[in-house]
């Protein structure tokens, strides 16, 4: 495959020009909200563009949107199955709340459902899915911002589909109730969290809406939402949380967390959310009597950790594990991390899971070979945006770089020439 | 009203290598006002610092607006200083970083007057109050704290590769965070200093490795570990960072 030739799969990477790169990434800090633009060594913002056709596109768009639906349909089993709650690798606080908010908490149409589903290319030549990022997806801004940046740079290829951070905005707005401002909940010491929220406050603003960047521990829960941090305080008319639900009962008791399972504002995402984001899901999956079309067909086989799955080299993945943490690839692991992953996962079953690996496709850069990622948001079921990230090692983790995503342009159909 | 992302550039100019650790987020839009010459007077001597060629970088983790004074006046004798600011600027927020913005935006005209070379070399500026709360924590506050990570600067070979043999801490003491981005630059054959405030010069410096050291779940120990306050950042209990990063999804 030539460097200008996509992958089987469809994808094809085209080179920033470099005189114009260090420019460009200025312009990804102030215009994308990218405030975490080098992580030790690694520039996180890419030298090159993700050109996918346009086929590809539109099927990687409908394939999320078929999880999207099949992905509800396990939520709304589980919610309705206490006793499968455990097996999913949930701190027990949790599975706690989730049983006292009973099952039909999370469904009401005022919830705004974001998911994030994470594509890679094979060297078959399909697209498999490692996970869906169900309960606190990230990379809003990048999916709607780079596009529009890099655009200039690739002739013959656009952004593609509506920016998942309007289509949150307007969703956010249906379904806020009140004239309150909505609560966009995140861990405040982090700036790489600030730089979410701040993207979305952006949005609200050009959609007519006041929010407010807060703790989780800013809500108070009697007789709906109410933001207490200083100088903030009101009623909340809707609470974003880019905050993990199983991180939050490791707040204080006064913080009231377990409000953030009831029905009592509008919320995106639902903390029941976390249901799905576990990936034990799978090994449940017969027990739902949910009929499941894509997801066994996309998602490689997963199993219980057992000693023979390891000897085979399936990989180890943490149940609740994100950004690619702990998974035990071997180019990005060392024996020693492997070992010891292998031991906990052999103790702790319900902490892990095994999963089949695939073989991702690089693509060729002139730098040397890259591995993709596209995560495709959903948003109330509908496919938005392209999060692009690349890596030179197999495993897409947080020293992968952010890359912007367009779709080829339709070709201009001859005159004269009729279908 | 000042152009942040302008001043940002002035701060990291694209010629600097050094420049790509620069932080932006104390630059992120703000209702600024235009920078004011800072008073001759208002630089601290910096005759503790090694000359320009002896091939030091420095790391200055003093209090607030004094860090970024330091790197100004080290920007002339010509060192290039880069600002690690990593925490955010926020209405009741537990630590006021009003105090840097305003020496990041007076300094500019001290930094515009140096033209320093592409190469010089690198003097990291951070707040050594990142982890101290002005006053006690309460509900309502908003916990801007934050942590220095060994991914905030750059790696020890990276350092080499550059020709930097030497990294001077300039701090009163040498904190937690810090000893795990120090220890790893002592691993590699970088060698260690401290000048302290207040002490004449430089004495060598030695780093143990601290409780928590390489953990393959570093920041997500560190969030795990701190039990979130009631603003939701660090609960006053200090981090171990490792090399991993908390981020969610």
């Amino acid at each position: 495959m030539s460097r200008n030739e996509p992958c089987a799969a469809g994808a094809r990477l085209h080179p920033i020009p470099p005189r114009h790169f260090a420019e460009h990434r200025r312009r990804v800090i102030f215009s994308a909200f990218k405030w975490d633009p080098q992580v030790g060594d690694t520039c996180t913002v890419a030298e090159h563009v993700v050109v996918l056709r346009r086929e590809t596109a539109h099927r990687l768009h409908r394939l999320a949107e078929s999880l999207a639906d099949e992905t509800v349909m396990v939520e709304e089993a589980l919610r309705s199955r206490p006793e499968l709650h455990n097996g999913l690798g949930l701190p027990a606080p949790l599975v706690g709340a989730l049983r006292d908010a009973g099952c039909s908490v999370g469904r009401g149409r005022r919830h705004v459902r974001v998911m994030r589903f994470d594509f890679h290319p094979t060297t078959a030549g399909e697209w498999v899915v490692s996970e869906v990022n169900s309960d606190v997806p990230g990379g809003f801004a990048e999916a709607s911002i780079l596009p529009g940046l890099v655009a200039p740079f690739v002739p013959h290829a656009e952004p593609f589909g509506p920016d998942v951070g309007t289509l949150m905005a307007e969703q956010l707005c249906a379904g806020a109730v009140g004239r309150g401002a909505i609560g966009l909940v995140h861990a405040t010491s982090y700036a790489d969290d600030r730089q979410v929220m701040a993207f979305l406050a952006q949005r609200l603003r050009e959609a007519g809406r006041l929010s407010v960047l807060i703790a989780p521990d800013h809500v108070r829960w009697s007789g709906g939402a109410r933001c207490i941090a200083r100088g903030q305080e009101g009623e909340l008319a809707a609470v974003v949380r880019f905050f993990p639900a199983e991180w939050l009962h490791h707040l204080p008791r006064v913080s009231e967390w377990r409000g953030y399972f009831s029905d009592a504002v509008a919320s995106c995402n639902h903390a029941s959310a976390v249901l799905t984001q576990s990936k034990r899901v799978p090994l449940v999956w017969e027990r739902l009597g949910v009929p499941l079309v894509w997801w066994p067909q996309l998602l490689p086989e997963t199993s219980e950790p057992s000693l023979r799955r390891i000897l085979d080299g399936w990989l180890l993945k943490p149940a609740l594990g994100r950004v690619g943490q702990g998974i035990t690839v071997p180019e990005t692991t060392t024996p020693r991390e492997r070992r010891q992953a292998a031991l906990s996962a052999l103790l702790h079953r319900r902490a892990w899971v095994a999963q089949r690996r695939f073989a991702s496709c690089p693509l060729p850069a002139a730098e040397g070979d890259r591995h993709l990622c596209i995560g495709v948001f959903t948003v109330n079921g509908r496919a938005a945006g392209f999060y692009g990230r690349m890596s030179k090692r197999p495993r897409i983790d947080e020293q992968a770089q952010d890359v912007a995503v367009l779709v080829e342009r339709e070709k201009p159909s001859q005159p004269g020439v009729s279908a | 009203m000042t152009d942040y992302p302008l001043l940002f550039e002035e701060w990291a100019p694209l010629d600097s290598p050094w420049a790509v650790w620069a932080k932006p987020v104390l630059f992120w839009p703000l209702d600024g006002v235009p920078p004011r010459p800072l008073p001759p007077d208002t630089l601290p001597a910096v005759d503790w610092a090694p000359p320009v060629q002896s091939g030091a970088a420095l790391i200055i983790d003093m209090p607030g607006a004094s860090s970024v004074l330091e790197g100004l006046a080290l920007a002339l004798r010509g060192y290039r200083p880069i600002p690690v600011f990593n925490g955010c600027h926020s209405l009741g927020g537990l630590i006021d970083v009003e105090p840097i913005v305003k020496a990041l935006t007076d300094g500019i005209t001290v930094l515009r007057s140096q033209r320093l070379a592409g190469d010089a070399p690198p003097a990291f500026m951070i707040d050594s109050r990142r982890l101290e709360a002005m006053r006690k924590v309460a509900p309502g506050d908003f916990d801007n704290r934050w942590c220095l990570f060994p991914q905030d600067l750059p790696s020890a070979r990276h350092l080499l590769e550059a020709g930097i043999r030497t990294v001077v801490l300039r701090s009163q003491d040498c904190q937690n965070d810090m000893e795990h981005v120090l220890v790893r630059f002592q691993m590699a054959g970088l060698q260690l200093e401290t000048a302290i405030p207040g002490s004449v010069g430089r004495t060598p410096l030695r780093v143990s490795k601290p409780s928590g050291f390489r953990s393959a779940w570093h920041r997500l120990e560190v969030l795990l570990g701190l039990r979130r306050n009631s603003a939701g950042g660090f609960g006053g209990i200090v981090p171990e960072p490792s090399q991993s990063s908390h981020r969610y999804g």
